[in-house]
């Protein structure tokens, strides 16, 4: 964290307005389409901004005194159709509730699994450890849609279709994309904190939780939240392992709005707000920590 | 105070997670279910409002039936779960599924023949449309009932007629008259470019395709037995060349700056009035009605040559009943109920789609003239081929049209290589039976010998290394156990797998039967006879050298200005990860629509500033950079990483830095760049990796097709392709070994770049 020059100032915030307005326009269409009446969606030229009503509709309501405040104000009428559908017609709550399950299961899994294999990976020397971190690296390099088959039979074969088994329990046992990420920032770490640690008697659980953990915390925040987000927008995994209506996730049930022949726009951008939230407020609590993180590996310093 | 917070927020996740275990449960079947015969029923219609009509079709039946339980579920990508259920030998017991694939698990035996079983529930083939009726055969058997139909029409916009002085009560009736009518309707601007167009027989106009061409010029597509490809037969020549003198008329370019939109129907130039005449289908309707209450539009006949035969096309759902399920009778009583005049009549009605019972188009509602008119053709109506290549004949016709029509190739060309590469797949499919059988003893045993003497011999090395330690001897044995949990992860849910696609990727395998033993043959005909192979590892390298590097720096420099000392940096951290987490549906609609030539946002900001349009999605020459302009809205999740890195960095480097006089540049390329180059070597690995394995966003965006001229069929896009679409599965895991080689060399590279330019504390 560097402190800036008034000019420098300047230059950054003025970077970050026009990366801002780039940025927002996907939401601003997500939300702005969730709260549009159908007709609404697609017109030429393009309405950004929701009109629930044509001109005539608008003159007629505005003669009988009848105009909305909201609609007489900003010129816009919005429409909170699309939510309430999204909380009556889509199961949203259940779908939550199978989503949360499965996000909770999948972070805790990548924590646990991950930690200790980086930390064996990157601060632990073991004769076998470059090939095999290798092999788990490679594992990353082929396309799953190859071993999907397969990995059915296999978690067929254990008796878990039908239940989030499969989306879970492989997290207990290792992700390359987590694993590789935190090996990277375990590797920064200074050797002889461990060695002065094992000379005090430290075992290497404790070396671990007490100190790798504690100095990792970004990286482990970061991991937690990517892994938290993944589970959370995983598409595929439910959709193959998952076969009952009362198991769907949110994703899931999302991507059963888009079709060929109609899509449900204003429903899809509803879902998919609220889909949103969540995890923006997660990751706004979760972003603190980044800068946190600087008070305590300031201790290199 | 900051603990306050903590502990505030701490009991707001406790909350949250309590409600949400209390959240109303899975509805479990209540008990005096239980001796009911539960029927697990996959739908494929799973959008609303058909969605919710089937859903109330069969919680009536559930209601009122003694015996049979059913229960659903809705999902659009049926194709692909179905084939890893039936695979996996967990089926649902019956499906509404599009009839078009249907031979595709027909051939393979992976369907129950229904002739007997609906017969005795009393469904009679004269009730059905024949048309339908006949695409549910196979070999002369029957695999499925047929539940709805589309057919196609002509539209044409009465107003934009009147405008241009043609009798809007006088539709056109054959190819020369639609060609006449359709220069009168076209208006340009002043750069040449179209104002509104007539009729277009080109990819992305209407739902016509090359096919209904074919048809009303006298061809057909296969012969009569199904074994002979008949593409490039001088009838369908002929047909292409009139597609393709009718594109030159409008100029090929042209046409696709006017429709520049693909994927999103509802942006679709007839309702605006810009196109005047086009073939549809029965959705046109509700979409009209959605988003075009106010056309004024008329409908026909499609025309056909005046040598040629009226035709039009139909295709649409079906009830199977896949192979291996425990009730087949109860689900043949189920399509039935269905399939039943009365269903079809009030499914047909209130979903607004034609059903494919013909009997139950009889009521007032289907003789409104918009209903009649499809009606009417439906005796004139044909169907694709009933073929296990289905989906591949479609994907060469399309491709065929593409480049025949659109002046990439001659119209003759063109179809000469759709026949022969549609040839190759028919032999390919019915030379399956031929080959030997796989003999898993082997392989499972090679494989199993090659792990433990992996294990064993490697164990060995090991220990005797790890005899020979002194002061390490601890920390190694600590090192085996905590990455025990990952090693076995790794040889159960990866390795075992991806060994048994290895054996795979040397077989005929087709997911549905056992692999029969193809040798080298997949590779042979990667290497030597798929251009489109070739095509698609150009379009992945492509894109993976455009993307990685534009989307690290993005990243990095979002990252290092989010580090410094900035009001509300919270804040601007959370806009910029934000498009990150937008689920990827979502996000590629948004950018269809960003990238929409006649009303996205991108090309009104270029022309403001008085730049031409420019065809993102719709040119072969940019829609590659359009992708690779898209991904730059998911820095985000680098620009966390890179956030985490950079905490990292002891303070202490740049204050002395300072001292030395060293410039903000000098200090993020001598201090910063450095100090986290794990991090960058991460991105730049893992960026690799997702960019050489780029699939969702093409496939979503493209609906499937690849285009324009497959320029967006990526590598992992074709693979998919050919093993869920085509269920060529071998061939699937020969690509994805090669793809793998590919990735790892480069992986290599980087890796052996690293040792030198990388910084890291503990080596």
């Amino acid at each position: 964290m560097n402190r800036l020059t008034p000019f420098q100032k300047i230059v950054s915030y003025g970077l970050l307005t026009v990366f801002t307005l780039v940025f927002l326009v996907p939401f601003l269409w997500v939300f702005l389409t969730s709260i549009k009446a159908d007709r609404d969606t697609f017109t030429l030229p393009p309405k950004l901004f929701p009109v629930a009503m044509t001109v005539e509709e608008y003159d007629t309501a505005q003669k009988a005194g009848e105009l909305s405040p909201i609609v007489a104000t900003y010129g816009f009428a919005p429409t909170a159709e699309h939510y309430r559908r999204a909380f009556v017609e889509f199961p949203f709550l259940p779908y939550l509730r199978n989503t949360v399950i499965i996000v909770f299961g999948t972070t805790i899994g990548v924590l646990l699994s991950c930690a200790a294999g980086a930390y064996a990976f990157a601060c632990l020397r073991w004769p076998d450890r470059g090939w095999i971190f290798g092999l788990v690296i490679a594992t990353m390099l082929l396309p799953f849609q190859v071993t999907l088959i397969p990995q059915f039979m296999l978690f067929r074969s254990l008796g878990w279709v039908n239940t989030s088994l499969p989306l879970i329990v492989p997290f207990f046992f290792g992700a390359p994309f987590y694993l590789f990420l935190l090996r990277q920032f375990f590797v920064t770490l200074p050797r002889d904190l461990f060695e002065a640690a094992r000379i005090d008697g430290a075992g290497e659980l404790r070396i671990l939780t007490q100190i790798v953990i504690p100095l990792s915390k970004p990286a482990l925040i970061t991991v937690a939240l990517f892994a938290a987000m993944m589970a959370w927008n995983d598409f595929f995994g439910p959709l193959i392992y998952l076969s009952s209506e009362n198991q769907k996730t949110l994703a899931v049930g999302l991507q059963g709005m888009v079709s060929e022949y109609m899509s449900e726009w204003g429903l899809l951008m509803a879902a998919g707000t609220v889909m949103i939230v969540p995890i923006v407020i997660l990751f706004f609590i979760a972003q603190r920590y980044f800068i946190e993180g600087i008070t305590m590996t300031g201790m290199k310093g | 105070m900051i603990r306050t917070r903590r502990f505030l927020c701490g009991r707001a996740i406790a909350l949250i997670a309590l409600a949400v275990t209390c959240l109303p449960g899975v509805t479990k079947a209540a008990s005096k279910e239980e001796a009911k015969v539960v029927l697990r029923f996959w739908n494929q219609l799973s959008f609303d409002p058909v969605k919710s009509i089937i859903q109330g079709i069969v919680d009536d039946f559930n209601d009122r039936h003694p015996t049979i339980h059913v229960e659903t579920l809705h999902s659009s990508q049926l194709p692909q779960k179905l084939l890893t259920a039936v695979a996996g030998r967990v089926p649902p017991d019956v499906c509404i599924y599009d009839r078009f694939r249907v031979a595709n698990f027909a051939q393979r035996g992976a369907l129950e023949r229904l002739d007997e079983l609906v017969r005795v529930q009393g469904v009679r083939s004269e009730d059905f449309f024949q048309v339908c009726w006949n695409e549910c055969l196979y070999d002369g058997r029957l695999y499925a009932v047929p539940f709805n139909t589309d057919v196609r029409v002509l539209f044409y916009n009465k107003r934009m007629f009147r405008d241009a002085g043609l009798d809007p009560e006088r539709p056109p009736r054959t190819w020369d008259e639609l060609r006449r009518y359709s220069e009168r309707l076209t208006t340009r601007n002043d750069d040449g470019s179209l104002q509104t167009v007539g009729f277009v027989p080109f990819i992305n106009f209407g739902n016509t395709w090359l096919y209904l061409f074919i048809w009303q010029n006298g061809g057909e597509i296969l012969s009569e037995d199904g074994r002979t490809a008949l593409i490039d037969s001088s009838e369908n020549v002929a047909a292409l060349e009139w597609c393709r003198d009718f594109v030159d008329f409008y100029g090929a370019n042209n046409l696709r700056s006017f429709q520049a939109s693909t994927a999103v129907k509802e942006l679709e130039p007839f309702f605006v009035g810009r196109t005047a005449m086009l073939g549809e289908e029965v959705w046109m309707l509700t979409r009209i009605k959605r988003y075009a209450q106010d056309l004024d539009y008329g409908m026909a006949p499609l025309p056909w040559p005046e040598s040629g035969r009226r035709a039009s096309w139909s295709g649409g759902f079906s009830m199977i009943v896949p192979k291996g399920t425990a009730h087949p009778e109860e689900a043949a009583e189920f399509i039935a109920h269905m399939t039943s005049r009365e269903i079809q009549q009030s499914f047909g009605e209130s979903a607004f789609q034609l059903p494919a019972n013909r009997m139950a188009v009889d009521s007032e509602f289907y003789q409104k003239p918009e209903w009649s008119a499809f009606i009417n053709e439906m005796e004139h109506s044909r169907y694709r081929p009933t073929s296990p290549a289905g989906a591949f004949i479609w994907d060469e016709l399309s491709r065929a049209w593409e480049s025949g029509a659109g002046g990439g190739m001659e119209p003759a060309e063109a179809l000469r290589r759709a026949r022969r590469n549609v040839q190759g797949e028919l032999d390919r499919i019915h030379a399956h039976e031929a080959r030997p059988l796989v003999n898993w003893t082997y392989p499972t045993l090679a494989l199993i010998a090659v792990f433990l003497a992996a294990i064993l011999g490697r164990g060995a090395v090991s220990a005797k290394k790890i005899r020979t330690l002194t002061l390490h001897r601890k920390e190694a044995f600590a090192g085996y156990l905590f990455a025990l949990p990952v090693m076995i992860g790794l040889l159960t849910f990866t390795l075992g797998p991806i060994a048994v696609s290895a054996v795979y990727s040397l077989c005929d395998y087709d997911v549905l039967r056992p692999a029969r033993w193809f040798g080298f043959g997949n590779y042979r005909k990667m290497f030597a006879a798929d251009p489109l192979f070739w095509k698609s590892l150009w379009n992945t390298l492509y894109y993976t050298i455009l993307a990685v590097p534009a989307s690290v720096a993005g990243s990095l420099v979002l990252a290092v200005i989010l580090n410094n000392k900035l009001a509300a940096r919270g804040i601007w951290r959370t806009l910029f990860y934000m498009p990150s987490i937008v689920p990827i549906v979502a996000l590629s609609m948004l950018f269809l629509w960003l990238f929409n030539g006649d009303f996205g946002l991108f090309n009104v900001v270029l022309n403001a500033v008085g730049i031409p349009d420019v065809h993102w999605m719709a040119s072969p020459a940019v829609v590659k950079n359009s992708l690779v302009l898209m991904n730059m809205w998911t820095v985000g999740a680098g620009m966390i990483i890179f956030l985490a890195a950079l905490q990292g960095v002891p303070r202490y480097l740049y204050e002395s830095a300072l001292i030395d006089g060293a410039g903000a540049v000098q200090r993020f390329f001598t201090i910063t760049v450095p100090m986290i180059s794990p991090a960058i070597f991460f991105m730049i690995v893992i960026n690799t990796i997702n960019s050489l394995q780029i699939f969702t966003q093409a496939f979503l965006m493209t609906r499937g097709t690849g285009e324009p001229e497959n320029s967006t069929l990526f590598y992992v896009f074709y693979l998919f392709r050919q093993g869920f679409e085509y269920f060529n599965m071998g061939y699937a895991a020969a690509m994805a070994w090669i793809i793998f080689l590919i990735i790892l060399v480069i992986t290599i590279v980087q890796f052996r770049l690293s040792k030198r330019l990388v910084y890291e504390e503990s080596q």
